[in-house]
């Protein structure tokens, strides 16, 4: 049984001090339970338990003073949240009920509301997947959300002289698209000048995009040499569709 | 055969040593690599596939020998979420297809649960 109800109480209306007769309270009952006097409808949260006989409840008791009446002390509540559990042979069992429903709505609400009490431990999940994910690799870092977009970002990456005009590096991305993506190329200038200077155009440019890969470049009307693709790196960026 | 298991989005699972060759494997398929041919110094030319169903660069990113004869080879290791770096160089004797190579950085923060491929599946 989730109530500790043996022997009984006197409650004093106006004073939060309930004195037992035949309790054994020390054993049985700590803080934070909930105290009720059968047929009141109303529950108390025991602030202390001072002694076998005596418990120190978080309020006043509000109802009639009486003496040697029926009580019970709720004892079982779920972990973590506390909401109060119910046990075969308890009384005031409607009490009870109430009294979880209202906590589990104050959780709700309290949810709803965002914050702290928000705040969840885990990414909360949309139709299985967590509603963001993210992560890095050594093709660079992406995220993924669970209504299906995607973005990656390669890290710089130095090029490699294909030719005359062209010097490039093939894109791995960090994680597959399901459809071809949009990626765009970016030069990382990093003042280095010996092609970029002595060449009159330049285009940074991407091709070969695939959903596992895509080729950057900077292509120029010719002139560099190898060494020049040793010289700024460039970096891709690609958004698009994981499923 | 050194070997160095970087984490990539690679479909490929684990992998197998036979002197100089590398067999892949993939999906249920298999394929081998013989990179007995490469020379001192030669750069290295992306693996020709014909069998896994991946990008050559998810299956040997990259390899070369060095002035005493030994081949250095970039392996790939497939991660999810979380930050994943590089393994330390190791012997291709001392490969556990069941080893998760790639180490996971606890210092920087990411969205959902860490996975890394092995042999296994999914961890």
């Amino acid at each position: 049984m989730s109530q500790y109800s043996t022997g009984t109480a006197t409650v004093t209306n106006g004073s939060a001090t309930v004195t037992g007769t035949n309790t054994l309270w020390l054993a049985n009952v700590t803080a934070g339970d909930s105290f009720t006097v059968a047929g009141d409808g109303v529950m108390y949260d025991v602030a202390s338990v001072d002694s076998d006989t005596q418990v120190t409840l978080s309020v006043a008791y509000a109802g009639s003073t009486a003496s040697g009446v029926v009580y019970a002390i709720g004892t079982g509540f779920t972990v973590p949240d506390s909401f109060p559990e119910m046990s075969q042979g308890d009384i005031e069992t409607a009490t009870i009920f109430t009294r979880a429903m209202r906590k589990i709505q104050g959780k709700f609400s309290s949810i709803l509301a965002g914050g702290a009490n928000a705040n969840f431990t885990a990414m909360p999940q949309v139709g299985g997947d967590p509603i963001v994910e993210s992560g890095s690799n050594a093709d660079g870092e992406w995220t993924r959300w669970a209504d299906g977009k995607q973005t990656c970002e390669s890290p710089q990456t130095a090029m490699s002289f294909n030719y005359a005009s062209n010097i490039k590096f093939t894109w791995v991305y960090p994680v597959a698209f399901i459809s071809t993506p949009t990626v765009v190329p970016i030069l990382v200038y990093t003042d280095f000048y010996s092609a970029y200077r002595t060449t009159t155009t330049t285009l940074q440019y991407v091709r070969n995009i695939f959903t596992t890969s895509a080729t950057i470049g900077l292509a120029s009307d010719g002139g560099w040499i190898p060494a020049d693709a040793v010289g700024d790196p460039m970096q891709g960026l690609a958004s698009g569709r994981w499923k | 055969m050194k070997i160095t298991v970087i984490p990539t989005g690679t479909p490929v699972t684990h992998y197998a040593f036979s002197g100089e060759t590398i067999t892949a494997f993939c999906k249920g398929e298999q394929e081998d690599f013989d990179l007995s041919s490469l020379v001192a110094s030669a750069e290295f030319q992306s693996v020709v596939v014909d069998t896994l169903d991946t990008s050559p660069s998810q299956i040997i990113r990259a390899a070369y020998r060095d002035e005493a004869g030994e081949l250095h080879v970039t392996l790939c290791q497939g991660v999810g979420s979380g930050h994943w770096e590089a393994s330390d160089e190791l012997d291709s004797e001392s490969y556990n297809p069941d080893t998760a190579y790639v180490k996971l950085n606890q210092e920087k923060e990411f969205s959902g649960t860490p996975k890394v491929t092995t042999r296994q599946g999914a961890m």
